[in-house]
């Protein structure tokens, strides 16, 4: 709390995103580049991270899509908002980057082997652990796995809206496709997770109440 | 009963409806089972999505120090500002305030960023320069090697050629010789056979015609 009176008055002096790129495209501006990334590191390297499950990676991309933002300066339509690129742009970079994951694994026994310790590590009951932190860290990797099994149309949308908060408007700007398209899609990828989520999560809850009442008795 | 979309669930659920619209959907529920259990199912999926936590650390290796260098800066100058103020005037003056600080704020922000972003450029240009450079040089060796490997056969090849040729040409030279010399001898040879005639042509005698004749 102690710096929202900086913040504040930071705000006083902010330029609008729209505002940023124009000074970028049309005069190389450094100081609006740096203000852009500033403001949009986060929700990004977040994207990519959950679009991809995998925090490094997701840091790598989102470096890459401020550089792509950079490059393709001059593609930027002062139309339309700075955001909607962005995620456009950060986006396409999640879906190659599958892509190519995808390629990899099709090709390489290992990555058979990979997922198949993956699929297998989701169904094996982990060493018990009274450490709460322990469990909730195992129920968000869990998710994590479950929504790395969604396919990228119902993941796009659910990380979207769920984990960023755009409302479904914005993401039908951001993909190009219909609000309604967009709702209809969440319904179903939330369906769907339900159905995958429902057994597994089922499951850990009642080892957490098991090791609960074993401690208890104890 | 007339069941509101899937869509109109979503705007439900994620709070995209007015006033009237959620109130509307929510007594539906209370009077619609099948949409309830619906609603639940989803209801259970957001709470599950919750659980995953994501680490909030952000890679800022380059940009946190400057960061907080601008902070300290703002702050100073934020002071600075604050203090002119209450000295200048007895009901502090926002929009003086404000003019007071703008410049040098801007000016200090501008400076970091600038520099900041430089130094990166910098940093990656002459990366990339060092690497291009290597990369060229090994090229061009490369090249060098290949030419000059290159250049060593086509004089070989050459030479051989030359070589060829030479050998070529002295036999030619030797065999025309054999068969001028040939023809020398056999010309010579001739030019006698014709001599020796030509003396006997000269040699020839009348007797033996008249000598005959009384014999008919």
């Amino acid at each position: 709390m102690r710096t929202a009176p900086f913040a504040s008055l930071r705000s006083l002096f902010a330029i609008t995103d729209e505002q940023a790129m124009w000074r970028v495209q049309t005069q190389d501006d450094e100081t609006a580049f740096a203000h852009l990334v500033r403001r949009w590191e986060g929700p990004i390297q977040r994207l990519c991270l959950r679009m991809t499950g995998d925090l490094h990676r997701g840091e790598d991309l989102a470096q890459e899509a401020f550089t792509r933002v950079f490059a393709k300066r001059k593609d930027y339509q002062p139309s339309g908002k700075f955001s909607t690129w962005l995620w456009r742009i950060a986006l396409n970079l999640c879906y190659d980057e599958l892509r190519r994951r995808q390629r990899r694994e099709e090709t390489s026994l290992d990555g058979m082997c990979g997922e198949a310790m993956a699929a297998l590590e989701a169904f094996v009951a982990p060493e018990p652990t009274p450490d709460k932190s322990l469990v909730e860290q195992e129920r968000s990797e869990l998710v994590r796995k479950a929504l790395m099994q969604l396919s990228e149309t119902y993941r796009t949308v659910l990380v979207l809206r769920h984990y960023e908060n755009l409302k479904f408007r914005e993401i039908g700007a951001v993909l190009e496709v219909p609000e309604g398209t967009v709702k209809s899609r969440m319904a179903e990828a939330l369906t769907q997770m339900n159905r995958i989520l429902k057994p597994i999560l089922a499951v850990e809850s009642t080892k957490t109440d098991g090791q609960a009442v074993e401690s208890v008795m104890l | 009963m007339n069941h509101p979309s899937r869509e109109e669930w979503m705007s439900y659920l994620y709070d995209e409806l007015n006033a009237d619209q959620s109130a509307n959907l929510k007594a539906h529920l209370h009077t619609c089972p099948d949409c309830k259990s619906k609603v639940n199912e989803w209801q259970a999926a957001r709470s599950g999505l919750d659980e995953w936590r994501v680490p909030t650390r952000h890679k800022r290796v380059a940009l946190a120090q400057p960061m907080v260098k601008w902070a300290a800066a703002a702050a100073i100058v934020l002071s600075i500002g604050v203090g002119i103020g209450r000295l200048t005037s007895a009901p502090p003056d926002v929009r003086q305030v404000r003019a007071a600080i703008e410049p040098e704020m801007r000016q200090e922000l501008r400076r970091e960023f600038a520099q900041l972003v430089r130094d990166e450029l910098d940093k990656s240009a002459s990366t990339t320069l060092a690497a291009s450079t290597e990369q060229t040089r090994q090229l061009l060796a490369e090249f060098a090697r290949a030419v000059e490997a290159k250049r060593t056969e086509d004089y070989q090849a050459i030479n051989a050629a030359l070589d060829k040729l030479q050998s070529q040409r002295l036999a030619d030279f030797f065999s025309l010789k054999k068969d001028v010399d040939t023809m020398a001898v056999l010309t010579e040879s001739g030019f006698r056979r014709a001599q020796q005639q030509l003396v006997q042509l000269a040699d020839y005698t009348q007797p033996a015609n008249s000598s005959n004749s009384p014999q008919k």
